[in-house]
């Protein structure tokens, strides 16, 4: 089965550095961004299963890179991070299409999960397209 | 403190903003220092999960650990400097006017307002030079007058812009100007010109913004400067 591709987003270096290693240790496959323009750069050039989106950055807000991230692609799986005491920037970001968020400093067990779910939801999508384009195809060719 | 007239924007900030001043400061510190606890958590966890490698037979090398413990030490110093500069920001308000290094207050501020720079792509210099500049005035005053202007002119501002700060001393008083600088024709806010005193404690702060030299001049004079009215 192939590995999750994760892209993670978060302008502090360090945090992005240690979290990408913790990840890739579990089996996942991790690119990271330092900023929303460059994520949305990379989102345009490579299917990820999903993005964990630190939602306090400068340049970009977090809540406008998952406003674009859906708005090219409403299936993106978004997980957002958010600080102490703005978890109202969570439940909005989840009323805007993001899949979840956590809190920083967020567990990475829980995290991980949620990767793996967000996996899940993208084959399930691949093959229900896929079922629909060989229906169509047979369909045409009446089979 | 009482002002001149209500109706000009320095008083107006003033009178509603006081507590904002500290809620907007003490959020800012309490997020950068949640991001240090993140990365000291995460780092921690990467320990763990070496530990937990060693116990599957896996190696554990000197070069991580020495690597984990550079991390850890960072983000450590990294928290130290935080929440000195946020102790020295709280003891603002130990006195309604006292002696300060008006260099060190200005400094721990704009370090504080570096954030909030940094989310806006824009460059805060101190042209300062470094040693003690003495003054004698109220320091939350100087300080919520300093955070008043930043915010507005952080505002206004573009990714790219710089704002640099120096103090002038004089004969009658000290002087902080702020000054905008960039390859484009950078924007001040629109403010006017003002002045604010307390009888109560006597001091003055002044604030004098020249839109075509794109600086403004933050005027703390030695002497109190009664109010009129």
């Amino acid at each position: 089965m192939a590995h999750p591709k994760v892209l993670l987003v978060d302008d502090e270096k360090e945090f992005r550095e240690v979290l990408s290693e913790r990840l890739s240790r579990r089996g996942l496959e991790v690119d990271s961004a330092e900023s929303g323009p460059t994520a949305l750069a990379m989102a345009e050039k490579k299917a990820y299963d999903a993005v964990i989106l630190d939602l306090a950055m400068p340049e970009m807000d977090g809540l406008e890179v998952l406003q674009r991230l859906l708005a090219k692609n409403p299936n993106h799986q978004v997980i957002v991070l958010t600080g102490q005491a703005t978890v109202e920037k969570g439940v909005k970001a989840v009323k805007m299409g993001a899949v979840d968020f956590l809190e920083k400093p967020a567990e990475i067990e829980p995290l991980v999960k949620k990767v793996e779910e967000a996996h899940a939801r993208m084959l399930a999508l691949f093959e229900e397209n896929l079922d629909k384009k060989i229906t169509d195809i047979t369909r045409k060719r009446g089979w | 403190m009482s002002g001149s007239s209500r109706d000009n924007w320095f008083e107006r900030y003033r009178a509603d903003s006081e507590i904002q001043f500290f809620g907007t400061i003490t959020a800012s510190v309490s997020h950068e220092l949640n991001n240090v606890i993140s990365i000291l958590n995460q780092t921690g966890g990467l320990l763990e999960d070496l530990l937990y490698g060693a116990q599957q037979g896996q190696e554990i090398t000197s070069e991580n650990l020495e690597r984990i413990a550079s991390k850890i030490a960072a983000q450590t110093d990294r928290g130290i400097s935080i929440i000195r500069r946020l102790n020295s920001f709280a003891h603002t308000v130990d006195e309604p006017i006292m002696e300060f290094d008006l260099g060190e207050l200005l400094g721990n501020l704009m370090a504080l307002c570096g954030r909030f720079a940094a989310l806006r792509g824009i460059e805060l210099t101190d042209n300062t030079g470094g040693g003690r500049i003495t003054v004698k005035n109220s320091p939350i005053g100087v300080q919520q007058v300093v955070f008043l202007l930043i915010r507005d002119i952080l505002g206004t501002g573009q990714k790219g812009d710089t704002v640099s700060y120096s103090i002038e001393e004089g004969e009658s008083g000290t002087v902080i100007v702020f000054r905008l600088a960039n390859g484009r024709e950078p924007e001040l806010p629109n403010l006017e010109s003002t002045i604010s005193h307390s009888e109560e404690i006597g001091a003055t702060i002044e604030v004098i913004v020249n839109q075509e030299q794109k600086s403004v001049r933050i005027n703390l004079p030695k002497q109190y400067i009664p109010g009129r009215e």
